[in-house]
C-alpha cells in the first residue's frame, strides 16, 4: 500500500510532510523558470545578429555627447537590454517653416541636432519582424524610448540591417 | 522533570531546510538585482539646467551646497560648480523662413554641476530614488533656493 496504517508514505514519509516539500519544490520551479528560464530564453533564442539606426530628432548637443560607443541600450518600457551602441553619428536639424508669404522654407533649426545611434544585437527574425535580444521589435519608424546608463530619450528606428 | 525526548533531524526536515536556505539565497539575489555595485565609491558629476532664471541665483547659489530632492527629499550631492548664460531661444523669421538665436534680457541659464556619491551604480546612476540620466527633469532644493530643469551632462569621475 501506499500509504500505511500509520498515515506514512512508502512506509517512511509522513503524508503531510511529503505535500509541504511537495508545495516547497513547485513554489521553486516556479520562481526559477519566471526569473531564470523565461528570462533567459527569449534571448537563447535570439541566433542571428542584426543592427539597426536609432534616430533622436531635434536634441542638444549635451544629448547627443551622453552617447557612448559600448554603452547597452535598454527598452525603457521593458528594462530589458536590446543591444550596445557601435556608432555616433549628429547632423544639424532641419525642419519646415511657414513663410509671412505662404509658401514653406526648409531651414536649420539652431542647436538643435538629429543623432543616428547604432546599436548592434542578437536578434530573433521571423515574419513577424526583428526582435532585439529576442524581445523588443524593431521596426522602422517605431517609436523606442530608450536608456543607457547616462542618458534618457525617444527615438525613432531609422533602419534595420541582418549582420552576417 | 527532565524531559527524556532527543530532536531528531529525519530527512524531510533536512530537505525542509535546504529548501528555506536555497529560497532565502534566491530571495536576497532578486531583491538585490538591481543595485549592482551599491555602495561603489564612484563620484559622479552632473549638471542641472534652471532655464530662463532671474540674476538673483547669482548670490544664492553657493559651491558646497548641500542640494536635495525637493520631491522626494533625497540627498542628491553638493553643489561643485554655477554656471550663469545669458537665457536665448531659437525663434522663427516668418520673412525670410530662416531660424535664429535670440537673448532674453535680464535672464539667464543658470548651470549648477552637483557632486557625489551615488547610492546605485551600474545600469542605472541614482542619488536616492531619483535616476541621472541627460534628458531626467529634476527638481533640486536647498535651504535657501529651489529650482527644476533637465540633467544635461553626467561624468564619471574614476
Amino acid at each position: 500500500m501506499l500509504i500505511d496504517k500509520k498515515g506514512k508514505l512508502f512506509g517512511r514519509f509522513n503524508i503531510i510532510d511529503f505535500l509541504f516539500v511537495l508545495i516547497i519544490a513547485v513554489a521553486i520551479s516556479a520562481t526559477v523558470y519566471k526569473f531564470g528560464f523565461s528570462a533567459n530564453k527569449d534571448a537563447a533564442i535570439a541566433s542571428e545578429k542584426i543592427e539597426y539606426v536609432l534616430k533622436a530628432e531635434k536634441v542638444r548637443k549635451y544629448t547627443v555627447d551622453a552617447f557612448e560607443i559600448g554603452d547597452t541600450v535598454y527598452d525603457d518600457e521593458s528594462s530589458k537590454a536590446i543591444g550596445v551602441i557601435t556608432k555616433v553619428d549628429y547632423k544639424p536639424t532641419e525642419q519646415h517653416l511657414e513663410k509671412s508669404d505662404g509658401t514653406i522654407a526648409k531651414s536649420i533649426m539652431p542647436q538643435r541636432y538629429d543623432a543616428y545611434v547604432t546599436v548592434e544585437c542578437n536578434a530573433r527574425i521571423s515574419d513577424d519582424g526583428y526582435f532585439a535580444n529576442g524581445t523588443k521589435q524593431i521596426a522602422k519608424f517605431s517609436t523606442i524610448k530608450i536608456t543607457t546608463q547616462k542618458v534618457e530619450v525617444t527615438t525613432k528606428v531609422d533602419g534595420v540591417n541582418i549582420l552576417k | 522533570m527532565k524531559s527524556n525526548r532527543k530532536i531528531k533531524f529525519g530527512i524531510i526536515d533536512i530537505l525542509i531546510i535546504v529548501f528555506v536556505v536555497i529560497a532565502l539565497v534566491i530571495g536576497y539575489k532578486f531583491l538585490n538585482g538591481g543595485a549592482e555595485n551599491s555602495g561603489n565609491e564612484k563620484m559622479i558629476s552632473y549638471t542641472v539646467e534652471l532655464r530662463n532664471q532671474s540674476g538673483e541665483y547669482k548670490d544664492l547659489i553657493k559651491i558646497g551646497d548641500d542640494i536635495k530632492d525637493s520631491i522626494k527629499g533625497g540627498y542628491l550631492g553638493k553643489v561643485s560648480g554655477v554656471e550663469f548664460k545669458d537665457a536665448t531661444d531659437v525663434i522663427e523669421n516668418k520673412n525670410d523662413g530662416t531660424f535664429s538665436v535670440a537673448k532674453y534680457q535680464d535672464s539667464y541659464d543658470v548651470y549648477v554641476t552637483i557632486e557625489g556619491i551615488p547610492t546605485t551604480y551600474g545600469d542605472n546612476i541614482m542619488f536616492a530614488s531619483q535616476e541621472i540620466k541627460v534628458g531626467k527633469n529634476i527638481y533640486i532644493k536647498n535651504k535657501n533656493y529651489v529650482g527644476s530643469g533637465y540633467i544635461v551632462e553626467v561624468n564619471v569621475n574614476e
